[in-house]
């Protein structure tokens, strides 16, 4: 993880002077079918997580992990914080299985794909590596990088969170963010 | 008296060649969406004298792979493995963060509740049919 620390500069990443820009514009569509930019986070905080449905391991476990910092988060902090779960595999994540999938961990997680061009522009925002990995039989895995990120009410870019942090870890986070 | 211990004999080396069977233990599915792709089992093994897990199959999946993740780097992957070994008296867990049994071409979805029927295929002991509860998707490991 050291070389991610190096990369990554809190504080927001549109500073002149250098330093990477994580975060940025995208427009990905809902379990809806709806629309859905990263205006429509502003005022709220983001908890990002790229991952994918046919992921057997860490996605699950990570969105259980914030579904369950959502629950420890006070309720006014709670209403001020947006969980997304954005996919790294559109081929198979449809807008309603991203949606229900993700909706399935916590209520408030929201699930989002898109067109591959879609996809790849919000990964290149949150300079996120995704990559097909063949398995047997036709299967494929998609090997992905695996860390939360936390977007401010700006839509600048706070921090991250590994994604082996406990449910009490990242709650905390988020309250140290501002939440 | 000798014809008796021949017999013994006879019968001990029989059962000196049968591997006794793996202990298994703290299994578990992750529930699975109707229009999802594919599932997951974990359980850990045991076995007394050493085995090696070959193969799995279930009559919930059309094909039951074993997978690897690995983290490196920040960076999360699985691979395929061919099989995974059972050193003699060591547990070796399938669960999240290392290896994993993945549930291909599933012929219905999981249902938090349900009983998935696993048939685990040994080298030395040969074919073990077992059942694991199959816990809420945010389940994080086997009820205790």
């Amino acid at each position: 993880m050291a070389g991610a620390a190096v990369l990554l500069r809190p504080g927001g990443g549109s500073r002149a002077g250098g330093g990477v820009q994580i975060g940025g514009p995208f427009a990905l569509v809902n379990g809806a079918g709806k629309t859905v930019t990263d205006r429509d986070f502003r005022g709220r905080f983001m908890l990002v997580y790229f991952g994918y449905t046919h992921c057997p391991d860490v996605c699950p476990t990570t969105l259980s992990d914030m579904a369950s910092a959502m629950d420890k988060l006070p309720k006014a902090s709670r209403a001020r914080v947006a969980p997304v779960f954005i996919t790294v595999d559109p081929a198979r994540d449809t807008p309603a299985l991203i949606g229900d999938y993700a909706q399935a961990f916590g209520s408030e997680i929201v699930g989002l794909t898109g067109s591959d061009a879609a996809v790849a522009a919000a990964e290149a925002a949150y300079h996120v590596y995704a990559a097909k990995h063949p398995l047997a039989h036709g299967d494929y895995g998609m090997d992905h990088s695996s860390i939360m990120y936390v977007m401010g009410p700006d839509g600048g870019f706070l921090g991250v969170i590994n994604d082996g942090a406990k449910p009490a870890e990242i709650a905390q986070r988020l309250l140290d963010f501002g939440a | 008296m000798r014809a008796v211990v021949g017999v013994f004999w006879l019968a001990s080396t029989a059962l000196a060649h049968a591997a006794p069977a793996v202990a298994v233990s703290d299994g578990w599915a992750r529930a699975t969406l109707p229009h999802q792709d594919g599932g997951v089992a974990c359980l850990t093994l045991r076995s007394a004298s050493g085995d090696i897990l070959t193969g799995v199959d279930s009559p919930a999946a059309g094909m039951v792979m074993l997978h690897q993740t690995t983290q490196k780097n920040g960076v999360s992957a699985m691979e395929d493995i061919d099989s995974l070994a059972l050193p003699a008296g060591k547990a070796v867990a399938l669960a999240p963060g290392g290896t994993h049994l993945m549930l291909m071409d599933m012929k219905h979805a999981l249902k938090p509740g349900d009983t998935l029927r696993l048939s685990l295929h040994f080298s030395k002991s040969g074919d073990l049919d077992v059942s694991v509860p199959v816990l809420p998707v945010g389940a994080t490991g086997p009820q205790k």
